[in-house]
Formats: structure tokens, C-alpha cells, sequence
């Protein structure tokens, strides 16, 4: 049962969700299939009983019996870090979806600068939240330290059909800000939603003088549902004759970048290949980002790697493009890096604080259960 | 044709009856907010009269700032917002904002590429596509009537954070207004979000039911579902066209449209390209330029910034889908037009099934106009490629996209904020960084660099703001509660 201040459980990786993590860590166990043969070097967040270390265990419920469940983190370098997630639809098992999901890079290049600069970096240590700035719950995460808002926003119709009684939807939301250059400020915010849908934002707020242009890169680690590595297939409807758009399916299969491409409605989907069951990355959310960042890796909007416990940040040496190296994907979970980009131009309204511009984009679950878990009936 | 700009808005007057928002159940302590701000306010927006048998909503937000619009629903265009204006915090008087909101089209072209709807014009999205509301439909709110129908539902709710200092933020206010179009199988909540900072919000919510599919789930133009073998469920793109006649300030002819892209020197920086559109124009989406678009209240003076003035920013957020139409559509590989306002150019597609005589389609609806001097429309189109997945089957979870307009220098400062304590420290650089345009080369192109904010902050004053930023009251959350499922009941009307 959610309500406003309700609906959450929360405790260290042993408390009240031990059962939830030990259940996922067993998901990730790989008793048997391809993740059973991961190099030794796979992330730990990959490991079985690797559970919520360093981080603060939780459940999300809601009103359907949907739940979410996890591990929150403040990364000293990246802050806000979501691990172990895993989704519940109504009526179904909590299943894994993500082994981690955290900010790569941040690039700001403002006028007048040739360069692009870093806003992720070990000298960034996240900001305290208080009443004053979180209207929701705040989560102590130990044993660094720091602190992570949570709280539930409405999220209207989630469903609706002719005359039937509307089905109303909401997101927890855990946020939580580091401060970038000046009085920059960088909301990390995840947003969990009843559907399973995932909305992922880095915001900027704070004291910005003036104009710029922002890149921002998260790290999108792929855990999905049952031990078997997951794949990742590139989705394409190039319109043909007749204004037909047949679908092309590509599965990639070695660590490489890719473009967005608006006119063939490009999109990503990983998916657990014994079951089917995945998620979509639409790029169509967010605004493409261009290229000009300067190193490869900065012009295109999306890479493709391995899980490797080294590379977790696109801008550190060795940066996203020592990544990418054309390492096989077989037999090892994917982690998607996915950029957007936009313009910020400060006006009168943004002065003291800038309001908030979002760089956002959306994973959605794509055959995460074999019908709708939010209705019964055949219409 | 008429081809008469439209003349300058008349002065409000304080006739109609307003409907005065009231909050219930899990949204008191939001009721109590926004009547607390409602008592201490003792300047609300004045009523002007509403057009076509509208009725107006007025609502006023705990930072003080209000929203005031009118609703109404037509055959065709379903939910229609006339005449929104916006005050912000501490301002004397609204700001007008929208003059015509709705939606011009909403077309659906499949992947097979053997069917294309226009629903807005095959079918409509009012009348009796409009799906009558009931509290369940509307929880937290209150729901509108029209004509005896119970069409519309308003409430508040937070959004996401308007702004965030170090030890301040802004859960960020909104008032939502939505109807529900049953069109086919397909489920459309229209909705217009209004932001307590100013920003204007339409989107559109596809629910319901998958609506075609094909025998042969061998063809790739959909997919097959669990549990259905033998049905391939086509995939298609939903288009939704908004005509918004944004009248900035007290004139609807005196409004300037302004398109930039971002270019980049050989050395590296990019610089703002601002252009003051002269003649009727379409644009095509080009992410590598990182394009942005204002409407503002009225020409530049030369030698300035096109933006530095009042108006509107349109983001050009959810446009990823570039959508070439095929058999039904005039529009083209542009998703932005902007006209010269026409009573006969009303719909992007099909228009001329209504208005004889006049063009068809927002593609010829551009013809090579002078904007200047002229009452601006401007066409936004937002598509959706669809492809089916299990979830959507039988009904499936609502899938929303919109745009947003965000305010401009229309407020003196951060709509409901002092200064974020602590943010103190990067006064110099504002104040530095301030000088707007200086050295621009004259003329309508001017090449950004700085804040368009017209005057330094003091460090005294950020001082002044910061306690009262302290003294405020913490913003307050809203939730609604979660009704019961319902048991279905019944069967939508199906294209003919």
C-alpha cells in the first residue's frame, strides 16, 4: 500500500529487504547458461551476494502491488547510483532489471570556451538534503555518507480504455544533487514508475550565468530477469515504397557506438534471451546529441560494451572510447551508454536559480510480462 | 479567405464566473496551500470574458504565481485552452500567454503502409468521442462539466523540481486539465499541464487498445504477442499537431518568431545563430544544429539579442521521430511550421474537407508570407513510432508526449524563489557574465554569448532573498490515492 509518506521500506543489505537482494543475488547467480562462463573481471555488481554494500537497501510499493526494490548509492564520483534494481508487476515475481544505473559523464561547454569540461569528478561530493529540499522522504546512505530524496509523484492516467474507470499511475522518484562549476547544481534523478517504465534525468539548476551547451552520459547496466546474459538488438523502420517501414532487427555483437537516426526511428532493446523479457531505450525522448565534444566518444549518443568493473565513467582515463575496443558481447550482460544534449540560456526567471533544464530519457519494458499486468480482461 | 491579422485583444473584463479550483481528500494539504496563497493574494487575475461558450479556470499557486485560461471542447480539435495568461509571483498583472491551444491533427500511419487516419478529421476527438469522466477518473480533483457532460477533469500535483539551490528547491507546482477522446480502439487523454514557473505544457496520452493487425505474422511490419501466434500487431507512428496561437502581451500582431542553431568556429566554440523569421516558414528537425525556438512579444530593436526581450521558448523536447508521411499527409519532413494566423487554416491535414477553398495542409498553408505585423501561429508536430509489446495487449499503459513552452524574461527573477542560501558565491561571475550582446554587430542576427537576464543581481540582494528564501515554508506533496481497479464494462466504438 503507497500513500504520500507510505509505501516504502528501507535498511541496510541485511534488514527488512534482505529477502528481496538475496533473491535478486541469487537471480544473479547464474546457476547455469552463458553468465555462468563471465570472465572474472565481470562487475561486482554482477556477483552473487554482492547485495547493498556501501548503499541503502529499498522497497517502493504501490497501490496495483507493483513494487521496485534496489540498492541506493552515493558514488563519490558520479553521486546518485541505483543498483540490484528490480521490478515486480502485479501479479508477477520481482524479477532483476538493471545490475546499476548511474550518471557517466557530464560534459558543459559554455559560450566563449573552446573545450567541454567535466562535471563528474572525485572533487564533487553530493549535497545535503533537508526539508528544504526534498518534499518526500530522505535517505540516509551509509557509510559514506550523504543523502538521497525520495518521493512519490503522481503520474495520472496510466491507463484508460472507452468508458472504463481510468487506472491512475505514480513514480517514486530518488534524487539526489552535486554541485558542478560555480553555482552549478546537478540533480541526479531516477524515477521508478509503477509500470516498470524507468525515467532518467540529470537536471540543471543552481546559479548559471550564462549560455551553454550540455552532454550528459549515463551508464545503463543490463541484469535482466533470469541469469542468461543479455543481448542487445538495434531496431530500424527505414521508410521503403508504398510508405512501408519494414522493422530490421540487428543484434550487436561486439562492443561498438551508435548513432541515433530519427528517420529510421531508431531504437535499442536489451533483452533476456531465455525468456524474451526486456527493455526499450527510445531515443525519441530525449534531444540527440550532437557531435563537436571533441574525443570520439563524445559524437554518438549511444555505446555498446561489456560489463567490465573498470569502466564505469566515459571520461576518465581510459575514457569510453578504451571501452569500446571490439570486445565480443557473447556470454556477457551489456551496459548501454546513452547521451543527450541540450542548450541551456539563462533568462530573467533563472535568476538566483536557474530552473530546471533536464537532459532525459525513458527505458520501457518490452515484453517484461506477457500481457498487460494492469488489466484482466480481453477487450 | 479571410487574411486579416487579428486585431488587438480588448480589455479583460471581470464578468465571468470563475471556476475557483477546490481540492479534496489526499490533496488537502496542497487545498490548504493554495488557499493560504489565495487569501494572501489580493491581486488574482482579472476574468476576462471566454470565447464560444467556454468557461475559465483560474489558479493560483503557493509561490504566489497564478494561472487563469479557458476550456472548451469543439467536434473536431476535442479540448481547446483560449486565452491562458499567466501572472507570476508578485507580478500586478497576467501575462498573455496563449490566445488558441489544440490539437490540428493527430494522424496515425501504419508500418504496413496500407492505412493512414486522420483521426481529428475522419473522426473528431469532441462530441461523442468524448468519453464522459467520473470521480474514479479523476481523483483529487474535480471534474468539469460542459453541456451536462462531465468531460474534463482538473487537478494539482507536483511535478518534477522547478529549481534547486543548495539548501532550497522547488518541488514545482502544476495544474492539469485533461479530457478523454475514444477514437477506434485507440485512447486519447489530452491534457495541458500549467506550471506554476510559467511553463506551459500540452501533451497527448495514447492508451487503449492495439487497433489493426494482419493475418501473416511473417511480414515485418509489427509483431507477434505472447500468446498469439497467428496475429502480427502492426506497428505505426502517432503524429500529434498542435496549432498554438501564442499572443504574447497586449497585441496578437506585434509577435516575432525567432529560430536559432548553435555553430561551431574552427576552434571549437559554438555560438548562438539568432534569426528573426521573415516569411512563413517550416523546419526540419536538426539535432547536430541543437535548434531552439522563441516566440517573443515583439521584434527586437536592432542591434539586440532576437531573444533578450519577453516571450516564449519552445523545447524541442520528444521530437526524436522525424515522420515522413506517405499516402494521407502534406507535411512533410518538417515538424515546426509557423503561419500567419488564418480562420480557415485549422487543420494540418485534411483542412480543406472543412474549409473549402482554403489549403489542405499545413505544408501549403506556408506560402512565402511576410510575418511581420501579423497574428503568428505556430504548428508543432510530436510523433510516437509504436511498437507493439505484450504489455499492450489487452489494453495497454498510456504513453505521453508533448512539448513544453517556458517563459522568457516575462518574470522579474525565479518564479517563487529568493536566492539559494549558500549560492552566493557566483554573484561575481553573473554580474560578469551579464553584459548581453555587448559588441554584436547590429542587425537581426546576433550571435549569443551571454545571460539575457537584463540586470546584475546585487550581492545584497541575493543576502535579502536568501532569508526569505530561508523563511519559507518547505513546498508540500501531493499524492493522489490509487483507486480501484475498475472491472471492465464495456466496448469502445470501433472505426467504421
Amino acid at each position: 500500500m503507497s500513500g504520500p509518506a507510505g509505501g516504502s521500506s528501507d535498511g541496510p543489505a541485511n534488514g527488512p529487504v534482505a529477502g528481496a537482494i538475496a533473491l535478486l543475488a541469487a537471480g544473479l547467480a547464474a546457476p547455469a547458461g552463458t553468465a555462468a562462463q563471465a570472465p572474472a573481471d565481470v562487475d561486482p555488481e554482477h556477483r552473487p551476494g554482492h547485495g547493498c554494500v556501501a548503499g541503502r537497501a529499498f522497497e517502493r510499493h504501490f497501490d496495483s502491488g507493483a513494487l521496485w526494490s534496489g540498492c541506493a548509492r552515493l558514488d563519490p564520483v558520479h553521486g546518485l547510483e541505483l543498483a540490484a534494481l528490480a521490478y515486480r508487476a502485479p501479479g508477477d515475481a520481482s524479477r532483476p532489471v538493471l545490475a546499476a544505473l548511474h550518471p557517466a559523464s557530464i560534459l558543459v561547454q559554455r559560450a566563449g570556451e573552446p573545450v567541454p569540461s567535466e562535471r563528474l569528478g572525485p572533487e564533487r561530493r553530493v549535497l545535503a538534503e533537508s526539508a528544504a529540499t526534498c518534499a518526500g522522504e530522505i535517505l540516509a546512505v551509509a557509510p559514506r555518507g550523504g543523502d538521497v530524496c525520495v518521493r512519490r509523484t503522481a503520474t495520472g492516467l496510466l491507463a484508460k480504455y472507452g468508458d472504463l474507470r481510468g487506472v491512475h499511475g505514480a513514480t517514486w522518484w530518488f534524487e539526489s544533487a552535486l554541485p558542478g562549476d560555480g553555482g552549478e547544481i546537478w540533480q541526479s534523478r531516477v524515477g521508478l514508475g509503477e509500470d516498470g517504465r524507468i525515467d532518467v534525468e540529470l537536471a540543471l539548476s543552481g546559479a548559471v550565468g550564462t549560455e551553454l551547451v550540455a552532454r550528459a552520459a549515463w551508464r545503463v547496466a543490463f541484469a535482466l530477469d533470469t541469469p542468461a546474459a543479455d543481448v542487445v538488438e538495434e531496431l530500424d523502420f527505414a521508410l521503403g515504397p508504398r510508405s512501408r517501414r519494414p522493422m530490421r532487427v540487428t543484434r550487436l555483437g561486439v562492443e561498438s557506438f551508435r548513432r541515433s537516426a530519427p528517420e529510421r526511428f531508431r531504437a535499442w532493446r536489451a533483452l533476456d534471451p531465455a525468456t524474451g523479457a526486456g527493455y526499450l531505450l527510445d531515443p525519441a525522448a530525449g534531444v540527440a546529441a550532437p557531435s563537436g565534444f571533441g574525443a570520439n566518444w563524445t559524437g554518438f549518443e549511444l555505446a555498446v560494451t561489456a560489463a567490465d568493473a573498470a569502466e564505469r565513467h566515459a571520461f576518465a582515463p581510459p575514457t569510453l572510447d578504451g571501452h569500446v575496443d571490439g570486445e565480443s558481447l557473447e556470454g556477457r550482460d551489456p551496459v548501454l551508454w546513452h547521451a543527450v544534449a541540450r542548450t541551456v540560456r539563462p533568462s530573467a526567471e533563472d535568476r538566483p536559480a536557474l530552473g530546471a533544464r533536464a537532459l532525459a530519457f525513458a527505458l520501457t519494458p518490452f515484453d517484461w510480462t506477457a500481457r498487460s499486468p494492469f488489466e484482466t480482461s480481453a477487450p | 479567405m479571410s487574411r486579416r491579422a487579428r486585431p488587438a485583444r480588448a480589455p479583460a473584463a471581470a464578468t465571468t464566473a470563475a471556476l475557483a479550483l477546490a481540492l479534496a481528500g489526499p490533496a488537502a494539504t496542497r487545498a490548504q496551500d493554495l488557499a493560504a496563497a489565495a487569501n494572501a493574494d489580493a491581486v488574482r487575475p482579472a476574468e476576462a470574458p471566454c470565447p464560444s461558450g467556454g468557461a475559465r479556470v483560474v489558479e493560483t499557486f503557493a509561490n504566489g504565481a497564478a494561472w487563469d485560461f479557458c476550456w472548451s471542447t469543439r467536434a473536431r480539435d476535442g479540448l481547446a485552452i483560449q486565452g491562458a495568461r499567466w501572472r507570476a509571483p508578485g507580478a500586478a498583472a497576467p501575462y498573455p500567454v496563449l490566445a488558441d491551444g489544440r490539437l490540428a491533427q493527430l494522424h496515425v500511419a501504419y508500418d504496413d503502409g496500407d492505412v493512414a487516419y486522420n483521426d481529428v478529421t475522419q473522426y473528431g476527438l469532441g462530441g461523442t468521442w468524448l468519453q464522459e469522466l467520473d470521480a474514479a477518473d479523476c481523483p483529487g480533483g474535480r471534474l468539469l462539466a460542459e453541456r451536462g457532460r462531465r468531460v474534463a477533469c482538473v487537478f494539482a500535483s507536483d511535478g518534477r523540481s522547478s529549481h534547486r539551490g543548495r539548501a532550497t528547491a522547488d518541488a514545482g507546482q502544476r495544474v492539469t486539465l485533461f479530457t478523454v477522446s475514444q477514437v477506434g480502439a485507440y485512447t486519447y487523454i489530452v491534457a495541458w499541464h500549467f506550471h506554476a514557473d510559467g511553463t506551459l505544457e500540452p501533451v497527448v496520452g495514447a492508451s487503449g487498445a492495439l487497433q489493426r493487425a494482419g493475418a501473416d505474422p511473417t511480414l515485418p511490419f509489427g509483431r507477434t504477442l505472447a500468446n498469439e501466434p497467428d496475429t502480427l500487431w502492426l506497428s505505426h507512428t502517432h503524429a500529434y499537431h498542435w496549432r498554438l496561437d501564442l499572443d504574447l502581451g497586449e497585441r496578437a500582431d506585434d509577435d516575432a518568431f525567432v529560430a536559432s542553431v548553435h555553430e561551431r568556429d574552427p576552434d571549437g566554440r559554438r555560438r548562438r545563430v539568432s534569426r528573426v523569421q521573415a516569411e512563413e516558414a517550416a523546419f526540419a528537425p536538426a539535432p547536430e544544429a541543437l535548434q531552439a525556438w522563441h516566440l517573443m512579444e515583439r521584434p527586437p530593436a536592432p542591434g539586440s539579442d532576437p531573444i533578450g526581450g519577453r516571450g516564449y521558448a519552445l523545447e524541442a523536447s520528444g521530437g526524436g521521430h522525424a515522420f515522413v508521411p506517405g499516402t494521407s499527409g502534406a507535411e512533410g519532413a518538417s515538424d515546426l511550421h509557423v503561419t500567419v494566423a488564418r480562420d480557415c487554416e485549422r487543420h494540418a491535414s485534411q483542412n480543406a474537407r472543412f474549409f473549402p477553398g482554403c489549403p489542405d495542409g499545413i505544408g501549403a498553408f506556408v506560402d512565402g508570407e511576410s510575418l511581420a505585423g501579423a497574428d503568428l501561429v505556430l504548428w508543432k508536430r510530436i510523433s510516437f513510432h509504436h511498437v507493439p509489446r505484450n504489455e499492450d495487449r489487452p489494453r495497454m499503459h498510456t504513453h505521453w508526449d508533448g512539448l513544453a513552452m517556458r517563459p522568457v524574461n516575462v518574470a522579474a527573477s525565479t518564479p517563487g524563489l529568493g536566492a539559494p542560501d549558500g549560492d552566493v558565491g557566483p554573484v561575481a561571475q553573473l554580474a560578469a557574465d551579464d553584459p548581453v550582446g555587448a559588441g554584436e554587430p547590429a542587425g537581426a542576427v546576433i550571435t549569443g554569448g551571454g545571460a539575457g537576464a537584463p540586470s546584475p543581481w546585487s550581492l545584497a540582494a541575493l543576502v535579502a532573498l536568501a532569508a526569505l528564501a530561508r523563511a519559507r515554508a518547505r513546498p508540500q506533496t501531493l499524492s493522489s490515492s490509487v483507486p480501484p481497479r475498475a472491472s471492465p464494462a464495456g466496448r469502445p466504438r470501433r472505426r467504421s
